[in-house]
């Protein structure tokens, strides 16, 4: 009897170990979603003479990010939780050793780099957080378009998708993450860790780069350069929304296995209680909110797109502890401020060709402080962490909310600040006017008709 | 290079069972880093070449 009691239980293991495996794996196609609605998103909102070239930006700045998370951001995630001496917190699970040990893609440690018949965990989780890397370094894309240069751009996307998004995750989504232990920071979307480090990034590159040739004018007013095609865009943003539920569902530590938090309960990252009926309830509501915020003053589909992604964002630090109405309420505040927002933005001269720096940058930093109001007390962690460790505060999310601005800004800054001396950052002014399609290219986005004014594509 | 385990059942425990594993994955990194830093450089030279024509 005893025997075949232990037979039914390594039987359920097995089960929920390739349970597990194939959840994790799924979120990985699911996020690819998001991807395929950048590259729609962002090549219909540029003119028809940069269309090609916008794609490619977009297909680069993937690839080589994967590549780089795999060479050393998945190493910085686990090595630097407790700061930049990589020492190793509590849980055990961080510091410089712990990192050498499993994400490091040549000697003992590649063992967990690679297919491995014992490992059902690295390789999923790996997947997942690259194309959290890829989606950060993504969200920059937008705003640069018409006017960056390709191998400028991608080195900004890796330097953004691993350094800064790494250090991001190990201090703000870890369970031995400073700013966890010390300030209770909690951002189960990553709101904070992708969309305002990205956003912040973008704006420090933006700042160096330039507005694109004929966007404003000499009296410092801007024009509106229209992209060519809508309903490519707004049915993009449509799958960017559609790929965050892969994102969202991967941000859950499923029960049972050697790796989870409890034996029973799935929970946040941080390893406090939380349910995949969470999300049901909360991303649509979310996206609803969004759009309609964003259609009372807009009346116009790009932004209630964008609406919908600020919602998303806004409540993505607390997707796991809000309540559905309170939900809709602070996402339809979302979608409302915006396009004020963005305004605001591009009357002190900052082309932001997306409003990118708006609905993930600003957005981002209002959902973290918006869950500090409402969270403030809630455990921030699981419960056999150490004595003393914060909770959910105010305080805690408006550190949080500096630092990521900051993790975002700044190498943004610094890294546009070197590639613009180096001559790799802007495109000529005299190939922005012709078309950087026609310049370097060797295809036509529609071979057999339409082109931008003045360009001969 | 080749199979790096002594038997079948070596495979299922857990180690590494890919091309390599018996110490190639280093070099294989390596080459991955030299290939990306070239590939990038080939492409900032080209891209230059063709703003310098269009100018």
């Amino acid at each position: 009897m005893e025997e075949q009691i232990a037979q039914v239980i390594a039987s359920a293991q097995v089960t929920n170990t390739f349970f597990a495996e194939t959840y994790y794996f799924l979120s990985i196609p699911l996020m690819m979603l998001i991807h395929v609605g950048f590259l729609s998103y962002e090549m219909g909102a540029t003119r028809v003479k940069n269309v090609l070239s916008s794609g490619i930006k977009n297909l680069l700045a993937f690839s080589f990010t994967i590549v780089a998370w795999y060479l050393f951001g998945w190493w910085f995630y686990w090595a630097l939780p407790t700061g930049f001496t990589g020492s190793e917190g509590y849980m055990a699970i961080s510091g410089i050793e712990y990192a050498n040990a499993i994400a490091l893609p040549w000697g003992d440690s590649a063992q967990y780099m690679g297919p491995n018949a014992g490992d059902h965990a690295s390789g999923v989780f790996w997947g997942a957080f690259a194309l959290f890397a890829a989606t950060t370094a993504s969200i920059m894309s937008g705003a640069l378009i018409e006017r960056v240069q390709t191998v400028g751009f991608v080195i900004c996307a890796i330097v953004l998708g691993t350094a800064a998004w790494g250090i991001a995750a190990a201090w703000g989504w870890h369970a031995d993450g400073w700013l966890v232990t010390q300030f209770g920071y909690h951002d189960f979307g990553a709101a904070g860790l992708v969309h305002a480090v990205a956003g912040f990034f973008a704006l420090g590159v933006l700042v160096q780069l330039g507005p694109r040739v004929g966007k404003f004018n000499a009296d410092g007013s801007a024009n509106h350069i229209a992209g060519h095609n809508m309903m490519a865009t707004v049915i993009g943003l449509m799958l960017i929304i559609v790929g965050f539920f892969g994102f969202l569902m991967a941000c859950i530590i499923l029960p049972g296995e050697g790796w989870s938090w409890y034996g029973e309960h799935a929970t946040t990252i941080y390893g406090t209680p939380m349910t995949l009926s969470a999300l049901g309830f909360n991303i649509v509501m979310a996206v609803a909110g969004g759009i309609i915020g964003a259609w009372i003053f807009t009346k116009d589909p790009f932004w209630m797109m964008s609406g919908a992604l600020a919602g998303i964002i806004s409540v993505a630090a607390g997707l796991d502890l809000y309540f559905p109405a309170h939900v809709f309420i602070i996402a339809t505040v979302a979608g409302i401020i915006i396009k004020p927002c963005a305004d605001w933005l591009e009357a002190r001269g900052i082309d932001d060709a997306v409003g990118a720096v708006t609905i993930h940058g600003t957005i981002g930093l209002f959902g973290l402080l918006v869950l500090g109001i409402f969270g403030s007390g809630y455990p921030a962690l699981a419960a056999f962490a150490p004595e003393g460790t914060a909770t959910i505060s105010f305080v805690g999310q408006l550190v949080g909310a500096v630092v990521m601005f900051l993790l975002g800004f700044v190498p943004g800054y610094i890294v546009a600040t070197v590639l613009k001396a180096a001559g790799m950052l802007r495109v000529p002014d005299a190939v922005q006017i012709k078309g950087l399609d026609p310049v370097k290219v060797p295809a036509q986005a529609f071979p057999e008709g339409m082109a931008s004014p003045g360009s001969e594509n | 290079m080749g199979f790096p385990a002594s038997s079948w059942d070596e495979l299922l425990t857990d180690v590494g069972m890919y091309i390599g594993a018996d110490g190639g994955a280093g070099w294989y990194t390596f080459i991955a880093i030299v290939m990306c830093i070239v590939i990038l450089a080939m492409g900032n030279q080209s891209e230059h070449e063709k703003y310098d024509k269009h100018q």
